[in-house]
């Protein structure tokens, strides 16, 4: 990909469109690194009474603002479409009624403006979020993206070969982070609301157990943490106590991002490289930040975690990895399908 | 005026063209696990075998639904990015108009014979939307509209032709208590079309639709107890070329676009909640 790189002379404008959940997003990046619009329309508001993203009203909200939200890309660019060179899109994982969405689109911009379509992995376009921001990384990195819907650590080597060490045999953290949300009633979506709670609590106010630490190997699993809250705080009412709630938030906090943040430092030690990549929803936690910058500067490693922007599903991701694809010649025909799961 | 239209809102797919009301081409397949995968290339096919190409397109057309929700998204999401890129209108239809066009030509020769002695001729398009639940509305026919009648289509043969009006509301009912309410629509044989002051007296009324697919049987003894109803079972799949003569007249009649949405019978309550 470096030799990739280094080829491309001509400005390349690539049209991002990604639905593989409960965002409807597009965006139109210049040479995979400069990003000139990125639009994201959100349904967190429709999804907070419910907990969590019911998929079939996923699917009905991505079709009816599909269009706006490509067309609000482009004009926000600047460009029009006989600028851009290519599409590309998610279409695995995801929901599959959300993925069509995306995809459909993708195929009728690609036929009509006669470009390239490029089908692109949701969990490989998270690493590509720091490429963004950093294109002159090179191939030799952990790679950790953590979400509500993932949990999992990848080896990329310096050809750029990804191969997947290490994944949540259950909840991933996001959903960890939800589900302890709702049962505390706290709202949705879990994740900022905790990290928010946690800055004013005591993170050692229980000592919970920090699940798979030394299980020998890479994978993660967070479902026993949230039972271990559960169990505890229906034992012991007190610490549901609404002056106890933000230091019950900062301990269960501290569990999770110590796991993460030291099985991802024992996987560079490993593999033997100095960069590590996190990436995904959970990646704008700012405890986790704190601790990987932390722990990156004891063990001499260099840590790359995108801005707040590009943590949550976004676009503008999806439009950096098409730009390598196109660099590369490999696009996609009109035939391809959507894919609930995928390896990388 | 030419007219592409995709129904992927059923177990089949297709892709028809048409010039007016004249076909030129149309492309099927029966994969519903693979309308995703087979939705451009059968596009593609049926501009090739009509000698057109997207950008000879005047009117697009897609079926909104009831339906299959997955598969009518999928049809719905490439027609509106290809009407708003290639500049052209696209009109979404309603699942039951196309089954009233479809029933309508498949019993031209009845619906004819019909109204030439003055008996009234209703097409009543029956779907099967799940959960026990049927779908179905009324449709007259007219050799004769007023000026700016929202009339949904013109059909005929040798020179005689009639045009197709909806009648009412689309009602949703349970299954088992579809014989009891048509039974009582058509009480002393008259039909009353609930909220619309029409009534026909001994009307021919014709049921078509999927739910010959699901509920043949309930149909059939409908129209063997009741000689007010014709159940035609051939028409369980909407046709696209169907689609092209709904846009048609869309057009024709000058209607206003408006923004591609599928149509769902029932509103949507997650979890039971």
């Amino acid at each position: 990909m470096d030799a990739i790189r280094e080829k491309s002379k001509k400005e390349i404008y690539i049209l991002g469109i990604e639905t593989s959940c409960d965002d409807t997003c597009a965006s139109v990046v210049k040479n995979g690194s400069v990003i000139l619009s990125n639009v994201v329309s959100s349904q967190n508001e429709i999804h907070r009474k419910y907990g969590g993203v019911v998929p079939e009203i996923a699917s009905r909200k991505h079709i009816e603002v599909i269009d706006i939200v490509i067309n609000e890309a482009l004009e926000r660019s600047g460009i029009n479409f006989d600028k851009i060179d290519a599409v590309s899109v998610t279409n695995r994982p995801g929901l599959i009624g959300s993925l069509l969405v995306g995809v459909g689109a993708a195929k009728a911009i690609s036929y009509s403006k006669n470009i390239p379509l490029v089908a692109v992995n949701h969990l490989k376009a998270h690493i590509y979020s720091n490429i963004l921001k950093n294109p002159d990384i090179k191939g030799g990195f952990i790679g950790l993206i953590v979400s509500g819907g993932h949990s999992s650590l990848y080896f990329v080597d310096s050809d750029w070969n990804i191969k997947e060490i290490g994944h949540t045999v259950d909840d991933a953290a996001g959903e960890a982070y939800d589900k302890i949300a709702r049962y505390l009633s706290l709202g949705y979506p879990g994740g900022p609301i905790i990290d928010r709670l946690s800055k004013r609590g005591d993170p050692y106010y229980i000592d919970f157990p920090k699940p798979m630490m030394d299980s020998g190997d890479f994978n993660f699993s967070f479902s026993g943490l949230k039972t271990s809250l559960i169990y505890r705080t229906k034992k012991y009412k007190k610490l549901t106590a609404g002056k106890n709630i933000p230091s019950l938030a900062a301990s269960f906090q501290k569990s999770i991002v110590e796991v993460l943040t030291e099985k991802t430092i024992k996987a560079a030690g490993k593999f033997g490289v100095k960069n590590i990549l996190i990436s995904g929803g959970v990646a704008a936690n700012s405890k986790l930040r704190e601790e990987f910058l932390r722990k990156g500067r004891e063990n001499n490693i260099k840590i790359f975690i995108p801005p707040l922007y590009l943590c949550m599903d976004n676009a503008a991701m999806v439009a950096c990895l098409g730009y390598y694809r196109y660099l590369e010649g490999r696009f996609d025909d009109l035939e391809v399908d959507v894919y609930s799961r995928s390896d990388i | 005026m030419n007219i592409l239209s995709i129904d992927s809102s059923t177990g089949r797919l297709s892709v028809a063209v048409n010039q007016n009301e004249k076909l030129l081409s149309e492309t099927s397949d029966y994969n519903s696990m693979k309308h995703m995968v087979n939705i451009m290339s059968l596009l593609g096919q049926a501009l090739s075998r009509a000698r057109l190409t997207i950008k000879d397109i005047d009117v697009f057309g897609v079926n909104v639904g009831p339906g299959d929700f997955t598969g009518t998204r999928i049809g719905v999401s490439v027609i509106k990015i290809l009407s708003w890129l290639e500049g052209k209108p696209a009109f979404g239809i309603d699942s039951l108009d196309i089954f009233a066009l479809g029933i309508s030509y498949r019993n031209i020769s009845f619906i004819t014979r019909c109204l030439k002695k003055n008996i009234p001729v209703l097409i009543m398009p029956c779907l099967d939307v799940r959960k026990g639940e049927v779908y179905f509305a009324f449709y007259n026919l007219t050799s004769e509209v007023d000026r700016g009648s929202k009339y949904l289509a013109r059909i005929g043969t040798g020179g005689r032709h009639y045009f197709i009006n909806k009648e009412g509301k689309n009602i949703l009912v349970r299954n088992c208590d579809l014989k009891d309410l048509l039974n009582g629509l058509t009480a002393n044989g008259v039909l009353k079309i609930p909220d619309c002051g029409s009534g026909y007296r001994n009307p021919e009324i014709l049921i078509g639709g999927n739910c010959c697919i699901n509920y043949g049987k309930m149909l059939s003894d409908i129209a063997r107890q009741n000689k007010i109803f014709n159940l035609d079972k051939k028409t369980a799949y909407p046709i696209a070329r169907h689609l092209n003569i709904c846009a048609y007249f869309n057009a024709v009649r000058k209607v206003k676009a408006k923004n591609l949405i599928p149509v769902y019978v029932r509103k949507l309550v997650p979890f039971g909640s």
